[in-house]
C-alpha cells in the first residue's frame, strides 16, 4: 500500500450532527427577526441623516456596501430560519418501496456507485474503491455494482500514464472510459449513466471514502418517491493539526534547541495555532446552511457523497433534451421552405443533439439541483443528510484551495447570469431566496473590498464617511452588531465559525476575480482539484492582502505621528478607523499565513 | 384486436413492396409468433438494434441494459450496440418497411424515464443508418408520458 501524507489520519472519527433544538431555534428567529429591525434602523439612519454632505463620493460607497452586507444578513436569517430533518428509516429492499410500480413485478433494487476520476493517484482511487467495496448492506439479493469512471483514459494505452484499468480489474469492480472529456464531470456521469441500470446511484469523486454504513443510512430515504437525492456531507478527515506556537517560531526562526520555546511555553501558555490553516472545515456549509435549507427543500447537491435517484436525473435529462431539439426544430423551419430540406435537417440535428442527466457546467451540481427542483410536473425533493457517511481529502495549499473555491464562484456567477434561478419558473419562494442566498454571497467582495479600503482611505484623506462617529452613530451601529453577532452564534449553535469569518474576508480577491471573469463573459473551466499537496507559487494570490495590509499599517503609523503632533483633525475618527482595521487586518492575514504554511511534521 | 390491425396494415404494405426484406416477430394470443419471413438482411439489422423489454419484473420499463464489466470508448452510438450483444434475448417485435422500422410496443404497458431514454438512442442508432422509427400499439399510458415529456416529435406512436 502507497504511503500518503493522510495515512495517519485514517482512524480520525467524523464529528456528529448537531442535534435539533426546538428551544435554540425559538431563540433564533427571535433574534434574528430583532437583528432585523435594528439592521433596517440602522441603514434607514445612515442614509437618512448620517451621510458626510462634504464627502459623498466616500460615504455613498460605504453605506451603499453597508446595505448590500445587511442583505446578507437577511438572506442568513432566512436560511438558518429552521431544521426539519428527514426521518430515518431502514434500508430499502424492493423497488416497489421507493417507486411506484407499474403493472410489472417487484423486484430488489439496483444500486450503481461511481467513482469518478481524471489524473488522480491510481492508488489514491484503490482507497476509494476498497472503502466503496466495504459498504454494508442487510440484502444480499439487493445489486450492488461499482464503476471507476475514468476521464483520464487510463487504460493501459499510454506507457506514461498510470494504469487505473488495471486497479479496476484488481479490485473487480467495472470501468468505463470515454474518447474526450465533453461536459468535464457531467460528462463522465452521463457516461456512466448511459452503461449502467441502477435504480439508485452514488457519486464520489476519487477521494471519496464511504464509509461502510453510507448506504445502510440513505437508501431508506428513497422511500419518499418524490425524493430525487440526498447529500452526506463532505467531511475532511485531514484537515490540518493545531501546532505548538513555540515549535512554530523554532521551525520559521531555523532554531534547535529549546532555548527560546521554553519561555514562548511560559509566556504565553501551550498556544496551539494553525489548526484547519485552509479553512476547510466544512461544518458550517452542511451542518447549518445546507441542513437548515431543508426546510425549504432547497439543500442543493454538492457532488461527492450524494445519492440519486436515476429516474429524477432522467427525466430531467429527456425534457432538456425534447426542449433542445423543439427549438432548434423551430429554428429550422423558420430559415428553410422546403420540406424535404427541414426533413433532412431535423434529422441532423436530432442525431447530433444529446441526452444530458447532469447539465454540462462548471458548477454541474447546483444547477441540476435548480433544474430538478423548478420541475413542476415532478416537483423533486432534496435532502441534506446530516451525518458523515463518507470522508475526504481538503486542499493542502493555497493555490488548490483558490483554483477550487474560484471554481465554484465562476459556476454559481455563471448560473446568476446566465439562467438567474431567482427568475426560475417553477421554484418555490423559499427555494428562490436559498438559491439566491449562494449566489448574492460571491458578490460579497463588492462591499468586502469598500469596507477594507475605507479605513485606508480615511488614514490617508482624513475625511470621515460619516458626518460624525458620535453617540448617535453607536447607539444605532452598535446594537445591530452585537444582535448580528449573538443571532449567528446562535445560528451557527456548537461551530466555531472563526475560520469561515476570516475566509469570507480574505476571500475577496478570488472572488472579485471571479466575477470579474464571469462578467467579462469568459468560460468558465472546470479544473479539477489537486487531491495531493502542490505547494505551488501563492504569491500572486496574497499580493493584494500584503499591499492592503501595509497601507493600513502605513496609515496607521501616520496617523498616529499626526495625532503625537496634535494635528489630527478627528481622533474619534481615527479610533474607529484604527479598531476596525485590527480586524481587518486579522482576517487578511490568515490567507498570508496559509500561502506560507508548512506542516511542522514536513520539516 | 390490436395486434390484428398490425397484421391487416403490413398485409397491405407487402402487397404494395412485393421484395421486402425482413423479419417480423409477435406473439398472438395463444402465445405462438407469427412469423413473416422477409430475408435475412433486414433480419440481421432489427435483432442488432433491438431492445428488450421483458414483461415481467420491473425490466418490462427499464430495457435491459449492459453488463457487469465491461469498457466503452463511446458514448451514446456505441450503447445500443453494447446492449444487443450483452443481451439474452435481441429479438425484439418489429418489422422494417419502406425506411421505416416498426416496433409493436403492445406488451409493453410502461416505460421509465431511463427505457425513454434508451428508445431514444434506438431511434438515433437506426437514424444513423437512414432508418426511421415509429412505434406501434402504444398504450395512452406510454403516449401520455411521452407527451408530457415533450418527446411526441421525436418518438413516433403510429
Amino acid at each position: 500500500m502507497k504511503e500518503f501524507y493522510f495515512n495517519k489520519f485514517d482512524n480520525r472519527q467524523p464529528y456528529q450532527a448537531i442535534p435539533e433544538n426546538k428551544f435554540r431555534t425559538l431563540l433564533f428567529q427571535s433574534c434574528g427577526i430583532i437583528t432585523i429591525a435594528l439592521g433596517l434602523l440602522y441603514i434607514y439612519w445612515r442614509w437618512r441623516y448620517s451621510l458626510n454632505p462634504h464627502a459623498l463620493w466616500f460615504a455613498i460607497p460605504l453605506v451603499v456596501a453597508e446595505t448590500l452586507s445587511f442583505i446578507s444578513t437577511i438572506l442568513i436569517v432566512f436560511n438558518f430560519w429552521s431544521y426539519k430533518d428527514a426521518k430515518k428509516t431502514a434500508p430499502v429492499h424492493f423497488l416497489s418501496e421507493i417507486e411506484e410500480l407499474q403493472e410489472g413485478q417487484d423486484r430488489p433494487i439496483k444500486i450503481d456507485v461511481f467513482i469518478a476520476t481524471y489524473n488522480e493517484d491510481v492508488e489514491l482511487v484503490r482507497l476509494s474503491i476498497i472503502d466503496a467495496k466495504k459498504m454494508e448492506y442487510p440484502f444480499s439479493d439487493v445489486d450492488i455494482k461499482i464503476y471507476v469512471l475514468d476521464d483520464g483514459r487510463r487504460d493501459g494505452r499510454d506507457p506514461n500514464k498510470q494504469n487505473m484499468k488495471e486497479v479496476a480489474e484488481e479490485e473487480g469492480i467495472g470501468y468505463l472510459i470515454r474518447e474526450h472529456n465533453d461536459g468535464y464531470k457531467a460528462g463522465n456521469l452521463k457516461n456512466g449513466l448511459a452503461h449502467t441500470n441502477g435504480d439508485l446511484f452514488v457519486i464520489l469523486d476519487a477521494d471519496t471514502r464511504p464509509l461502510p454504513g453510507f448506504l445502510v443510512n440513505t437508501s431508506g430515504y428513497f422511500r419518499n418517491k418524490k425524493l430525487a437525492w440526498v447529500q452526506t456531507p463532505q467531511w475532511f478527515y485531514d484537515t490540518t493539526e493545531p501546532e505548538k506556537l513555540s515549535a512554530v517560531i523554532k521551525s520559521k526562526l531555523k532554531i534547535s534547541n529549546n532555548f527560546l520555546a521554553r519561555p514562548i511555553d511560559f509566556i504565553f501558555g501551550k498556544i496551539e495555532v494553525n489548526e484547519d490553516i485552509f479553512g476547510n472545515d466544512p461544518r458550517l456549509f452542511y451542518d447549518v446552511i445546507l441542513r437548515k435549507r431543508n426546510f425549504y427543500n432547497a439543500a442543493f447537491c454538492c457532488g461527492a457523497g450524494s445519492f440519486h435517484r436515476r429516474e429524477a436525473v432522467m427525466s430531467l435529462a429527456l425534457k432538456d433534451f425534447a426542449r433542445g431539439f423543439k427549438e432548434l426544430e423551430l429554428e429550422l423551419e423558420n430559415k428553410h421552405s422546403s420540406n424535404v430540406e427541414i426533413h433532412d435537417r431535423k434529422k441532423a440535428l436530432l442525431l447530433k443533439q444529446e441526452i444530458i442527466p447532469f447539465k454540462f457546467h462548471a458548477s454541474e451540481d447546483i444547477y441540476t439541483s435548480i433544474m430538478l427542483h423548478a420541475d413542476k410536473e415532478n416537483r423533486w425533493e432534496s435532502l441534506q443528510h446530516p451525518d458523515i457517511e463518507c470522508k475526504m481529502l481538503s486542499t493542502q495549499d493555497l493555490d488548490s484551495w483558490i483554483k477550487q473555491h474560484q471554481r465554484y464562484a465562476e459556476g454559481s456567477l455563471d448560473i446568476a447570469f446566465r439562467d438567474n434561478p431567482v427568475f426560475k419558473k417553477g421554484l418555490t419562494f423559499g427555494q428562490r431566496i436559498c438559491y439566491f442566498n449562494t449566489i448574492w454571497s460571491y458578490f460579497a467582495p463588492l462591499w468586502i473590498v469598500i469596507f477594507l479600503l475605507s479605513p485606508i482611505v480615511f488614514f490617508f484623506t482624513l475625511t470621515l464617511p460619516v458626518s460624525a462617529y458620535s453617540f448617535d452613530f453607536f447607539k444605532y451601529f452598535l446594537p445591530f452588531q452585537i444582535m448580528n453577532t449573538i443571532t449567528i452564534t446562535i445560528g451557527c449553535w456548537g461551530i466555531n465559525t472563526k475560520r469561515g469569518d476570516q475566509y469570507y474576508i480574505s476571500g475577496f480577491w478570488y472572488m472579485l476575480l471571479a466575477l470579474i471573469s464571469v462578467i467579462r463573459g469568459k468560460k468558465v473551466k472546470f479544473n479539477v482539484t489537486p487531491k495531493d499537496k502542490t505547494f505551488g507559487k501563492n504569491t500572486r494570490h496574497i499580493l493584494p492582502h500584503i499591499i492592503l495590509i501595509s497601507l493600513s499599517l502605513l496609515g496607521i503609523g501616520y496617523n498616529v505621528i499626526l495625532l503625537c503632533l496634535d494635528l489630527h483633525p478627528t481622533p474619534s475618527g481615527f479610533a474607529a478607523n484604527a479598531f476596525w482595521t485590527i480586524f481587518n487586518i486579522i482576517d487578511l492575514s490568515v490567507m498570508i499565513r496559509a500561502a506560507n504554511w508548512t506542516s511542522m511534521k514536513r520539516l | 384486436m390490436e395486434e390484428n390491425t398490425i397484421n391487416r396494415d403490413l398485409a397491405i404494405n407487402q402487397s404494395k413492396q412485393d421484395n421486402l426484406s425482413a423479419t417480423f416477430k409477435s406473439k398472438t394470443e395463444n402465445g405462438s409468433n407469427a412469423k413473416i419471413d422477409l430475408g435475412p438482411a433486414f433480419t440481421r439489422e432489427i435483432s442488432e438494434n433491438s431492445l428488450e423489454f421483458k414483461r415481467s419484473g420491473s425490466n418490462l420499463k427499464s430495457i435491459h441494459l449492459a453488463g457487469e464489466r465491461f469498457i466503452i470508448k463511446d458514448e451514446a452510438p456505441m450503447r445500443s450496440y453494447e446492449t444487443y450483444k450483452l443481451i439474452d434475448s435481441p429479438q425484439f417485435p418489429g418489422v422494417y418497411f419502406q425506411g421505416i422500422q416498426y416496433y409493436d410496443l403492445k406488451n409493453v404497458f410502461f416505460i421509465n424515464n431511463t427505457g425513454m431514454a434508451n428508445l431514444i438512442d434506438l431511434l438515433k442508432s437506426l437514424l444513423q443508418k437512414d432508418v426511421e422509427v415509429q412505434f406501434v400499439n402504444v398504450s395512452d399510458k406510454i403516449k401520455n408520458k411521452i407527451k408530457a415529456l415533450g418527446l411526441d416529435h421525436i418518438i413516433i406512436c403510429s
